[in-house]
């Protein structure tokens, strides 16, 4: 029997608006700033100050966010355990992402490199696993997001999807700014090209390193994921190092995205 | 009136963000794909309801739907909903580099964890680089609060009043451990009070020993702790005592004093 598809809820409706709004309040909580306050939400176009209040009472009573104690007075508030309950809900579900976790992390330290596993957000690459080394420092971090044309591992994506998908992807990237748009679909296409010829991509960062996309095998019910890495040139330069490297980078390609055997080994 | 206060409740809450918060929390790693009926059952709302709510979660890109299996499951995008902010900023970002340090250093497992419920929730988890052998806890994992190191560290140093009642949840939860895990508890508090930190031996899992020391902050809206453990044979006793236990101690003193300068070791 066909199911059918999940019935069409209009988010601009009165009633899911208030929903999205009180999303849109988290989501707004970054990485440069955790605090929201009372009066900062009374500004966002919609919002009273009573609305304001609402939202975030009801944000803290689920448990998302927190009234900071020295802060009443303003209402500020910052996030709470839910937030991280719901990204660890998300990330538990990548089971064999989280069992490989140990070998990215052996090949990040053996090779002073930064790794990441990254997927799609819409038109952004979010990364979901990271392993870093603390020779090359970058924003990897897991929950980032960066829009899916600026990287390595990102254009490595756009390659991933279907002809059609594809080109929706690159419609939205050509309806950027000039010389941008024609800057980044410049570097998709050699992306592309690289990825044809060698399995995956590589790009200048500055005079010190690079940055690398490589795709994961597919996986039945697993969403498109990329391997990205931050490497130092004298890594690539080095013809020994860099075969082990690339060695070690293609296995952890192939098995990243499959259950751990029992008793497997990992090869060191 | 906006339409956040028209959908409100009496309690002073957004009822559709309330649903819509809950919606996203029934989902765990254990839970990653459920039906509308399941849902449901799990958030105690009638599944039009639900149905309408996870419609407007999935157009908004919070969910995903399996048109196959008529099953939804949380979407990438969840990270952006404070789970960068919970853990790159605070008290998880300053202790990270210091719990990594003492990871590496003494070959353990480091969490800093903050109570929820019956549970010691991990907002940073730092596994040796060296090691083979490592605990299978991350970030989001949650050690139960009266067995765990970090949760006796946790209720040691609570004031006695908040102590007592919270021990009186954990009789009524764990009847058939309470005289064990109440000797546990008095003598955690006594380590904590006569040294600073309590020693566990195998009270979580058997071969599993451990140190927990509770971070003081004035003002913070979570207490924090910090725990460490290791296999047993790894970690004696004496190791713990002698060596973990002041180790930690020191970590403790640097992440607070990083919160609040004033704390800082005065030039002699």
């Amino acid at each position: 029997m066909r199911r059918r598809s999940p019935k069409t809820a209009n988010p601009a409706s009165a009633d899911m608006g208030s929903l999205g709004r009180g999303l849109d309040i988290l989501r707004s909580l970054g990485t440069f700033s955790s605090v929201i306050t009372v009066a900062e939400l009374a500004t966002w176009p919609g919002n009273s100050r009573a609305t304001a209040k609402r939202l975030l009472h009801t944000l803290a009573t689920e448990g998302f966010l927190n009234l900071i104690p020295d802060r009443v007075d303003e209402g500020a508030y910052e996030p709470d355990l839910a937030c991280l309950n719901l990204g660890t809900a998300l990330l538990g579900s990548f089971k064999e992402l989280w069992q490989r976790q140990p070998v990215l992390q052996d090949i990040a330290r053996r090779f002073e490199v930064d790794l990441l596993v990254a997927t799609c957000d819409g038109a952004q690459a979010l990364v979901i696993e990271h392993a870093l080394s603390s020779a090359v420092m970058q924003n990897s971090l897991v929950g980032s997001v960066a829009p899916i044309d600026s990287n390595a591992w990102g254009r490595c994506l756009v390659w991933m999807h279907s002809a059609a998908e594809q080109a929706t992807l690159t419609d939205g990237i050509r309806q950027g700014q000039g010389l941008r748009a024609a800057a980044s679909l410049g570097a998709l296409y050699q992306a592309f090209q690289s990825l044809e010829e060698n399995g995956r991509c590589i790009f200048e960062i500055d005079d010190r390193s690079v940055a690398i996309g490589l795709p994961v095998a597919a996986s039945a019910g697993s969403p498109l994921l990329a391997i990205g890495c931050i490497a130092p040139h004298t890594l690539l330069k080095d013809t020994s190092r860099a075969n082990a490297f690339w060695g070690q980078l293609a296995n952890l390609s192939m098995v990243i995205n499959r259950p751990v055997a029992i008793n497997q080994e990992i090869q060191k | 009136m906006d339409s956040a206060q028209k959908t409100g409740s009496n309690d002073g809450t957004v009822r559709v963000l309330a649903r819509g918060l809950r919606i996203l929390k029934s989902f765990t790693p254990r839970n990653d794909w459920l039906s509308n009926g399941e849902i449901a059952d799990i958030v105690g709302l009638p599944k039009p309801t639900v149905s309408r709510l996870t419609a407007a979660l999935t157009s908004m890109g919070y969910l995903t739907y399996a048109h196959a299996s008529g099953h939804y499951r949380l979407a990438p995008t969840v990270l952006a909903l404070g789970y960068m902010a919970r853990v790159n900023l605070g008290i998880p970002a300053i202790a990270r580099p210091l719990m990594q340090a003492l990871a590496n250093e003494h070959n353990a497992l480091v969490v800093l964890a903050e109570q929820d419920g019956m549970s010691m929730v991990c907002d940073e988890v730092c596994h040796s680089d060296e090691s083979i052998v490592s605990l299978r806890v991350h970030r989001g994992s949650r050690l139960t609060l009266p067995f765990s190191a970090a949760g006796r560290a946790y209720l040691g140093s609570l004031p006695p009043a908040e102590r007592d009642k919270l021990c009186m949840e954990i009789a009524t939860r764990f009847p058939q451990a309470w005289d064990q895990v109440s000797e546990g508890i008095k003598q955690a508090t006594k380590e904590i009070t006569e040294r600073g930190f309590c020693v566990t031996m195998e009270s979580l899992e058997r071969g599993v020993n451990g140190v927990g020391v509770s971070i003081d902050l004035p003002n913070a809206s979570n207490r924090f702790v910090l725990g460490c453990a290791a296999p047993a044979f790894h970690f004696t006793r004496e190791h713990l005592e002698e060596v973990i236990g002041p180790a930690m101690l020191v970590v403790k003193l640097r992440i607070e004093s990083s919160v609040n300068p004033a704390l800082q070791p005065k030039p002699a």
